[in-house]
């Protein structure tokens, strides 16, 4: 919060106005927590691959909120619509088709807590920057859901399915990230990956 | 009472799909008593939902640890002891001081 107010108010001079200011500290919030992310793994040797779409997405959605035009799916707002199965997990009549397999991991062991931090962080990564950003002002930065439907234009049922569409697709990463699932459990639609694979289908 | 119980058999009337949906919008909001008991009855017959709850409950934990790991890099390790009314109020506070600059 702290690192944001100051990089607000050091680059002040080069916002533009294009957007609001509450939209525009939000974004900078969000890179500092891409920042952050970058910075972990770095000290971890790991592979980078912290994903600027979150940047793409905050401009993206200050364009879709300067047009006041809707950024979420038509059926976001009916909860009750049909929806395709995309977690693979549940039958057509909404009972468990692959029901959630048994972690057996203890949190509060600090190796496997650590393993599954890091696991959830390479998660987050593998979202789609619409999920990506809600997860992380909700449940990361723990902004409360009014302002968060505020500042992302959302209604507040727009938000649930957003999160729980983005719950369900890092509990489901996580449990393969752990080695606990069993291949083949997607994220369609959910992930970048499974946009890549919605796009262009196998032969 | 009748609306409490309505509730309830609404719940478990319900397929698990929508289970899932509650316990999840449940992380963001208390639901009605009559809702949240109806869950609370479900999960005792079905291990898919009360695996479900408790794993996205163990992964909200997480990222708050992941939040707090941000706070501490960003040196505001003490904005996780405020209360989140109060977290929310400085936020918009900081926001509306600069908006008004």
């Amino acid at each position: 919060m702290q690192s944001t107010i100051l990089a607000a108010l050091q680059s002040y001079d080069k916002f533009d106005r294009a957007s609001s200011e509450r939209t525009w500290l939000l974004a900078i919030a969000t890179h500092k927590i891409a920042d952050h992310f970058r910075a972990v793994r770095r000290a971890r040797g790991e592979v980078e691959h912290v994903s600027d779409h979150i940047a793409e997405q905050t401009t993206a959605d200050n364009k879709a909120q300067s047009k006041d035009q809707p950024s979420e799916s038509p059926n976001a707002d009916r909860p009750n619509a049909h929806r395709p199965n995309v977690h693979g997990t549940h039958a057509a009549d909404g009972s468990w088709l692959k029901p959630p397999l048994k972690w057996g991991l203890d949190p509060s062991n600090a190796s496997e807590k650590a393993e599954m931090l890091s696991a959830l962080r390479a998660c987050i990564d593998e979202l789609t920057p619409a999920l990506a950003q809600t997860v992380l002002m909700r449940d990361v930065l723990d902004v409360p859901s009014d302002v968060v439907c505020k500042e992302l234009g959302l209604t507040p049922t727009n938000l649930w399915s957003r999160m729980h569409r983005a719950r369900v697709a890092l509990r489901q990463c996580v449990e393969a990230s752990m080695g606990i699932a069993t291949k083949g459990i997607g994220m369609k639609g959910l992930t970048k990956k499974g946009s890549e694979s919605n796009r262009k289908p196998t032969p | 009472m009748i609306g409490y119980v309505r509730d309830i058999f609404r719940v478990l009337g319900m397929p698990c799909r929508s289970h899932t949906e509650l316990f999840s919008r449940q992380l963001d909001e208390p639901l009605a008593p009559g809702i949240a008991a109806g869950l609370r009855v479900h999960v005792l017959y079905c291990m898919g939902c009360k695996r479900f709850r408790v794993q996205i409950r163990a992964l909200r934990g997480l990222m708050n640890v992941i939040g707090s790991e941000v706070n501490a890099g960003t040196g505001s390790s003490s904005d996780q002891k405020m209360p989140l009314d109060v977290r929310a109020r400085v936020m918009r506070a900081a926001m509306t001081n600069e908006a008004s600059s």
